[in-house]
């Protein structure tokens, strides 16, 4: 809605960006930004209205909870040219706003800063039900990673968000099944998680999460109540040796490491 | 103090119809008419403190004032982190009540005194705290806190103290209740622990003219604070908190920064209460009763 590029395009300028502002920056948690780029890429080029207008009253809002992916929302906004792309050279720099996680200094196009897990969830809670109450039509989105559903915090929002019918809200979980140290299921086993999520009243929708057709049916899909898709994915997606390793939530890349990715990428 | 919180609340909710009101399942027979008369700005959000703290930010991203209500430590302390980095940090209008503040709930137990809230909250940058003394003070502060438009704490007592404020130094404080001739002792109170100095007054009303009783219902830095804490050779702190961090810590560095010369007595608490007992059970165990205080202005040369 608010771009000419397709999602395809801009999913792999968020993640040659993102492995660029990462290498640069020597920061973190590259695999956990290349597993959600298809989403921010659909969610942006197909999905959220950023401009106010007459029907919808106010624009729409993404919350990305799991904050740890900053470079790939500021990566994702600077292709837009929502903000300037000069800044992405700033990422994790001395002087910097543009923090490792998610910060909402330096743009009105980002809402809110996360970073502690199990935060923007609720948050997106608050802002969805304002809309509701205020009746415009607005809708909220919300990015959250699937170890960050170890957090209790969430589940009491999906209690919130099924017992106020918060049909103006999704929740995306970025289902790549690892976490910092290992897999979800060894860490602190969420399966079955769709059955769980819709004991809470829920509408769940699992995806394939790199699939951009899969994606935006999922998002277009109608809801009566708050909306849960759980799209699965691969951590460190479209880097051949990043991909499903636990490594990569924490190593930067080398130089020689972004050769070789950013071929792959191409 | 909690009768007229919610008088206020009433108002500002009929007034601001942009404005929330969030329980977190608590004040069972004081918001009974809320849901009816409010059925768009109250809310109980249920037994849930983060929930209640992050939500307050997501309504209030727009500006609407929120406010969140709960006792004791629970809308604090239980969900901190989501009051420094969600509401403080997003500068939001929220302002967050307990009623139950110190030992205002004595008798349930170490898990219901809130005696550590103020050193855990005071470091975070935004946030507004305040305790009134006494049912004036509330009405007075309440006004005033709701004139603004970030994070705010407001901290009530169970128990009331019955003086009254006869000079108001500062928008914020301090406040005098009673004011002496001579500069010889500052009694300081952040809220209804200034009882304890009233009493002392009634008790040994030789010391009258020595002391000045004060409130500082607002612990925020202003010039007044600063010049009465430079006039005063003794100054005496009473609080129902921890020593750590608490009122008499924030004194400290205000004199600090105002390069006060008088010596400062601080009085708190050092260690959790294992006893329980009535606020004014719990007060008189663990703080300076009036006779403590007579005698250190006495022996003061």
């Amino acid at each position: 809605m608010t771009s000419n590029i397709p999602s395809i395009e801009l999913a792999k300028l968020i993640r040659s960006s993102s492995l660029k502002m990462t290498s640069k920056g020597k920061s973190s948690h590259i695999g956990s930004i290349l597993s959600c780029a298809d989403i921010l890429s659909v969610l942006y080029s197909k999905v959220i209205n950023l401009r106010e207008n007459e029907i919808k009253q106010e624009k729409d809002h993404f919350i990305l909870s799991k904050g740890h992916s900053a470079a790939g929302l500021y990566a994702c906004l600077a292709h837009l040219n929502l903000i300037d792309k000069n800044l992405l050279k700033t990422h994790y720099q001395d002087g910097s706003l543009l923090s490792g996680h998610v910060s909402h200094k330096f743009s009105e196009h980002i809402e809110v800063s996360t970073g502690a897990l199990g935060h923007g969830f609720p948050i997106s809670c608050g802002i969805a039900f304002r809309s509701k109450i205020r009746g415009n039509l607005s809708k909220t989105y919300c990015l959250i990673s699937d170890g960050e559903l170890d957090e209790g915090s969430n589940w009491e929002a999906f209690l919130f968000a099924n017992h106020h019918k918060l049909n103006n809200l999704t929740v995306i979980v970025d289902r790549n099944n690892l976490q910092s140290i290992t897999t979800t299921e060894k860490t602190l086993s969420l399966e079955p998680l769709k059955e769980k999520l819709l004991s809470f009243g829920l509408n769940v929708i699992c995806c394939d999460g790199h699939d951009h057709a899969e994606l935006l049916k999922a998002f277009e899909l109608k809801s009566n109540s708050a909306k849960v898709i759980i799209a699965n994915t691969i951590k460190g997606k479209g880097v051949s040796f990043m991909e499903n390793s636990v490594l990569w939530h924490y190593r930067s890349p080398s130089s020689e490491d972004i050769s070789k990715a950013l071929k792959e990428i191409s | 103090m909690r009768d007229i919180f919610v008088a206020k609340v009433k108002k500002y909710l009929t007034e601001v119809p942009n404005s929330f009101f969030l329980t977190a399942d608590l004040g069972f027979g004081v918001f009974d008419d809320f849901p009816t008369l409010y059925p768009k700005q109250f809310f109980n959000v249920g037994v849930a403190e983060q929930l209640l703290s992050s939500i307050s930010c997501g309504l209030s991203l727009s500006g609407d004032k929120v406010f969140t209500y709960s006792i004791g430590i629970f809308p604090t302390v239980r969900c901190l982190e989501q009051i420094r980095n969600d509401i403080c940090y997003h500068n939001s209008n929220v302002l967050i009540t307990t009623s139950g503040a110190g030992f205002s709930y004595g008798s349930l137990g170490i898990s219901h005194h809130c005696t550590e809230d103020i050193s855990m909250l005071r470091c975070i940058p935004n946030l507004t705290i305040c305790s009134p003394a006494s049912e004036q003070e509330a009405a007075i502060c309440i006004d005033r806190i709701l004139n603004i438009n970030t994070p705010c704490y407001l901290r009530l007592d169970k128990l009331n103290a019955k003086s009254f404020i006869s000079e108001e130094k500062s928008l914020y404080g301090p406040f005098i209740h009673k004011s002496s001739k001579e500069n010889k002792f500052l009694l300081l109170a952040h809220g209804s622990t200034v009882q304890i100095y009233n009493e002392t007054l009634e008790l040994y009303p030789e010391i009258e003219e020595k002391v000045t009783i004060a409130t500082v219902p607002f612990l925020h830095q202003n010039e007044q604070l600063h010049d009465l804490l430079s006039s005063y050779k003794n100054i005496i702190t009473v609080e129902e908190h921890q020593l750590a961090g608490g009122f008499g810590s924030f004194i400290n560095e205000q004199m600090n920064i105002c390069e006060s010369k008088a010596k400062l007595r601080r009085f708190g608490l050092n260690h959790f209460s294992d006893i329980v007992g009535s606020q004014s059970y719990l007060r008189n165990l663990y703080l300076p009763n009036p006779s403590d205080i007579f005698e250190i202005i006495k022996t003061t040369r």
